[in-house]
């Protein structure tokens, strides 16, 4: 009875139950998703709160971005980084500011990227904390362990999705953050190979890579690991591929790489999941002003007003007034500030470093904070002249001072010299991983704004429009060569022992050493080298050769080849043979001509034996000439040619020419070390005699060569 | 010489010291990184601080005026609440009133409801008699109606067949009638064409005076330019004119 009455329920309910459940089922198989993106916000407020609603551009994107959610419906919100730095306000809040922004505008998580990493990790993990927005990295470790959330699980219309965060490398960490919690990235393959292991034990249908790489390194990874079924690149990377920007890259096998090319607004990227994930569009929306009655929205422009407010006020504090007149600063001039204060030959900085401005004569700290966008320690350390080469030649992205990449203040750059280099961690940690060794550096632990700040309350260099001084400030080098041997032969075996042919006959004692430093005090102009010298063999009681020389030489830097000089020298001998100690003067003056392999003096001067015994003055002229020449990487060979030729005088021996030749062959064991062969022929003649004196020697030695900057 | 030799040796060692050194793992650099980072942090907390607690001076601020507010609204809402009860108690004395007035009109009402009642039964009832009394005068009238109705139908059929005849004997004179318009519409038409012929006649013999008439007054304009023949002349028109007349 009661079936027969409820005949049209049933078939109508009956009919619910079927056809419902499979239209549901139709829709969930392949539902449309709809993400809101956003990358490189960079912390744009605006730093005051005057009509902020329709002017600053981060609060008409946040309107943008409530309408869109009125608008439609929206499953997920994600920032694909660099939303913290450069922006002024950002940076005063160490981006607490624009961490509250994502929060409150629904930013379910925001990529670690290079310049989000310039507001300290430990700073970001303050922030960080009692918020909704997660910082995501998988490849930012700290003793191995992941910093940041490595990915996060999302539920969207029933499937399981997982978001995986890998951080492009070109950012650096602090190095205080280094030094003190050991944290360093490890590559984006490792990074995701140990994330896919770990969710691959929970129940994933999809996994989303949010990466801040190279598209190329994107392509890499999708095609190493078939579970990635989308890829999202923002950030750090520009998009490029073969010099052209993709937005979007379809694989072969249905998966997709899309990337946001632009900063200039969001973007709504609107996917079908079905048993893949197939990107139905990307575009990319400009923000416009839209009021909005939001109340996370006014909550969070009152919270943005006091961050403005206490800027405005912290801001005004005045760090010099009354200057003479406004200052025009760049990072060349901050550059040129570094070598004044590290009293350093070069210092570089990245192009980003300052933000070419006018500070007008009375100086604020918000217009420090405006101007200098870099606040990482400076740090001092020393490259050789080939390195500085390199450095000078690669310079993209660096603004170098103090030298053109050939000269350093008026001298050509040594290869082999060491100078003095003063820039940021940043620059830094670049030059380290470019010549992949470990450089030693003294950490000033002081940043660019900190020494802007004292030199304005101080000395105020930085108003200076030629840093020539800089060039004309005094540096000493000390280059030592210390070359010895020693050779002790004991004979024994009685009174009278049968001598094997070719072996001594008896004990004997020699050793010996040739030795110099030359001391060199010079600024861009002058040139003053101060070198004793020493050559010294002896056996026994017997000296074989016993000369003392101290040399004084002078160069005016007139010209890079062409110089003139003034040399005074001094020989004498170190020890007295006979009670006598002679000495003999020699002064010269001529011209110089240095080029990067041969240098050559011609001189006009006079010798005088001073005493043991003295002998008349005798004018001449001289000719040096020396030659390196690098043969192989460890090989040198040297050519050194010392002559006088004295012209006859009223009183003196006649004409008289004495030439003192060196060739060597050095065989580097390590920077300061090395094994040589040397010949030395010394001649004098007197014109007016024909016995010539000539000597000449084969010295084996183990040379020991080191220089450096007193400062 | 061997102070010399000593000399050298310390220079040589100071050389071989490296500049200035990696010094992370030094306490001072330690200190110093710790330093960094803690002034960094201390510097974000110190100013978040700020920010929260002028937020927080405004939220205080906000809910001094929301309580103040509430307290405003509470008088407001106790001098209503006063007002509402004693308006409901004037509203209780004039509901019962009504209440009252209420039940003696509808006491009244009831016996006049059933007083009309009846009248309305009695009525229904006169007017059931009064339409079944017309249904029978209404059938006798009918009956009466169909027969005066037959027999008009016959008188009507007599005298169109009356009028017919009549109509036809009409008809008939009407034709003779016509036959002899005919004959004298025929007999006018002869008379017609004769005075046309006539009026042509007369028509003729005026065109022909017309030409005479010219053609003497022609010989008369040529007869008064000759002198000699003047008075002769001048005689003759005259007889002519008398001749048109």
């Amino acid at each position: 009875m009661w079936f027969k009455k409820n005949i049209p329920f049933l078939i109508v309910f009956t009919w619910c139950c079927i056809s419902i459940p499979v239209s549901v089922c139709a829709e969930m198989e392949n539902r449309t998703l709809t993400f809101l993106l956003t990358a490189n916000l960079n912390g744009r407020f605006l730093t005051t709160a005057d009509n902020q609603d329709e002017q600053d551009p981060m609060l008409i994107i946040a309107q943008s971005l409530v309408a869109e959610r009125q608008r439609r419906r929206v499953d997920l919100y994600l920032d694909l980084g660099n939303a913290f730095f450069p922006g002024i306000l950002s940076r005063y809040s160490w981006g607490s500011v624009m961490m509250d922004y994502l929060d409150d505008f629904g930013c379910d998580a925001t990529l670690i990227s290079s310049q989000d990493l310039k507001i300290g990790i430990s700073n970001l993990e303050l922030i960080h904390k009692g918020k909704g927005t997660q910082l995501l990295s998988a490849d930012i470790r700290e003793k191995g362990k992941p910093v940041f959330t490595p990915y996060i699980i999302r539920e969207i219309h029933g499937k399981t999705f997982a978001f995986i965060g890998i951080s492009s490398k070109n950012g650096y960490f602090d190095i205080a953050e280094t030094e003190l919690r050991d944290i360093s990235f490890i590559e984006a393959d490792e990074a995701l190979n140990d994330i896919l292991t770990e969710i691959s034990r929970e129940k994933i249908d999809y996994v989303i890579l949010l990466s801040g790489l190279s598209t190329d390194d994107n392509l890499t990874l999708m095609d190493r690991n078939k579970s990635i079924s989308l890829c999202i690149s923002g950030g750090d990377t520009s998009g490029e591929t073969y010099s052209v920007k993709a937005s979007r890259i379809d694989l072969d096998s249905g998966r997709s790489l899309v990337t946001l090319t632009s900063a200039d607004g969001y973007y709504i990227l609107s996917l079908t999941v079905g048993d893949s994930i197939q990107v139905n569009s990307l575009d990319l929306k400009t923000p416009s002003f839209q009021p909005t009655a939001d109340s996370r929205y006014s909550e969070f422009v009152q919270r943005l007003t006091i961050w403005k407010q206490k800027f405005e006020t912290e801001g005004k504090e005045e760090i010099a007034t009354e200057l003479k007149e406004n200052i025009r600063l760049d990072n060349e001039k901050v550059a040129n500030l570094l070598r004044d204060r590290f009293n350093a030959e070069i210092a570089i900085l990245d192009s980003n470093s300052i933000l070419p401005g006018l500070l007008s004569t009375d100086v604020t700290y918000s217009d420090i904070l405006r101007i200098v966008r870099n606040e990482h320690p400076i740090f001092t350390f020393k490259l050789t002249g080939r390195e500085l080469k390199q450095i000078s030649k690669d310079a993209e992205g660096m603004i170098i001072t103090g030298t053109d990449g050939v000269n350093v203040q008026g001298y050509p750059i040594e290869d082999g010299r060491k100078y003095l280099l003063c820039a940021s961690q940043l620059v830094y940690d670049q030059i380290k991983q470019k010549f992949g060794r470990e450089i030693p550096y003294k950490n000033s632990w002081r940043t660019l704004s900190d020494e802007i700040i004292d030199d304005l309350e101080g000395d105020r260099v930085i108003m200076a429009n030629n840093f020539d001084y800089l060039d004309n400030r005094f540096r000493i080098l000390a280059d030592i060569r210390l070359s010895n041997f020693y050779d002790q032969s004991t004979i024994s075996g009685g009174d009278n022992p049968d001598i094997p042919p070719g072996m001594p006959a008896n004990t004997y004692h020699k050793w010996g050493l040739e030795d110099s430093i030359d001391v060199t005090v010079y600024n861009q102009h002058h040139k003053v080298v101060f070198t004793p010298y020493i050559f010294y063999i002896r056996q026994d009681e017997k000296y074989l050769q016993n000369l003392l020389r101290g040399t004084l030489f002078y160069t005016y830097n007139l010209n890079p080849v062409i110089k003139p000089y003034y040399k005074s020298q001094i020989d004498t001998v170190v020890v007295e043979t006979s009670g006598q100690r002679p000495i003999l003067l020699r002064n010269t003056t001529g011209v110089s001509f240095d080029t990067s392999h041969i240098d050559g003096k011609l001189g006009l001067g006079f010798e005088k034996q001073t005493q043991d015994p003295v002998k008349p003055m005798s004018a001449g002229f001289e000719i040096i000439f020396d030659a390196n020449h690098d043969i192989l990487r460890y090989f040198t060979y040297r050519f050194h040619l010392d002559s006088f030729y004295s012209i006859r005088q009223e009183g003196s021996e006649g004409h008289r020419l004495s030439a003192n030749i060196t060739n060597a062959i050095s065989f580097k064991l390590n920077s300061f070390a090395a094994f040589s062969i040397q010949h030395k022929y010394f001649y004098y003649s007197s014109l007016e005699n024909p016995n010539k004196y000539q000597d000449s020697q084969v010295l084996m030695s183990l040379d020991l060569k080191t220089g450096f900057k007193l400062f | 010489m061997k102070k010399m030799v000593f000399l050298i040796t310390i220079l040589m060692a100071s050389a071989c010291a490296p500049y200035p050194g990696s010094n992370a793992n030094l306490p001072g650099e330690q200190l110093n990184a710790e330093n960094r980072l803690m002034k960094n942090n201390l510097d974000l907390a110190l100013r978040e601080n700020e920010v929260i607690k002028e937020e927080n001076k405004q939220y205080k601020t906000k809910t001094a005026n929301l309580n103040s507010e509430i307290q405003r609204l509470n008088e407001v809402t106790t001098g209503l609440k006063r007002k509402y009860t004693i308006d409901m108690a004037m509203m209780t004395d004039r509901y019962n009133t009504l209440q009252d007035q209420y039940n003696l009109l509808q006491t009244t009402s009831d016996s006049k409801i059933m007083e009309l009642a009846a009248q309305n039964l009695e009525l229904d009832r006169r007017m059931k008699n009064e339409i079944s009394s017309l249904n029978s005068k209404m059938e006798i009238q009918k009956a009466s109606f169909e027969k005066a109705r037959q027999s008009q139908t016959q008188n009507f059929a007599a005298k169109k067949k009356e009028f017919e005849t009549e109509l036809a004997s009409i008809k008939q004179t009407l034709a003779e009638k016509e036959t002899v318009i005919a004959s004298m519409k025929a007999a006018n038409d002869q008379s017609q064409l004769q005075i046309d012929k006539l009026l042509q006649e007369i028509d003729s013999y005026k065109a022909e005076l017309d030409r005479m008439n010219e053609e003497n007054r022609g010989s008369m304009q040529s007869n008064q330019s000759l002198p000699e023949a003047g008075t002769a002349n001048r005689e003759e028109p005259s007889s002519t004119n008398t001749t048109i007349k």
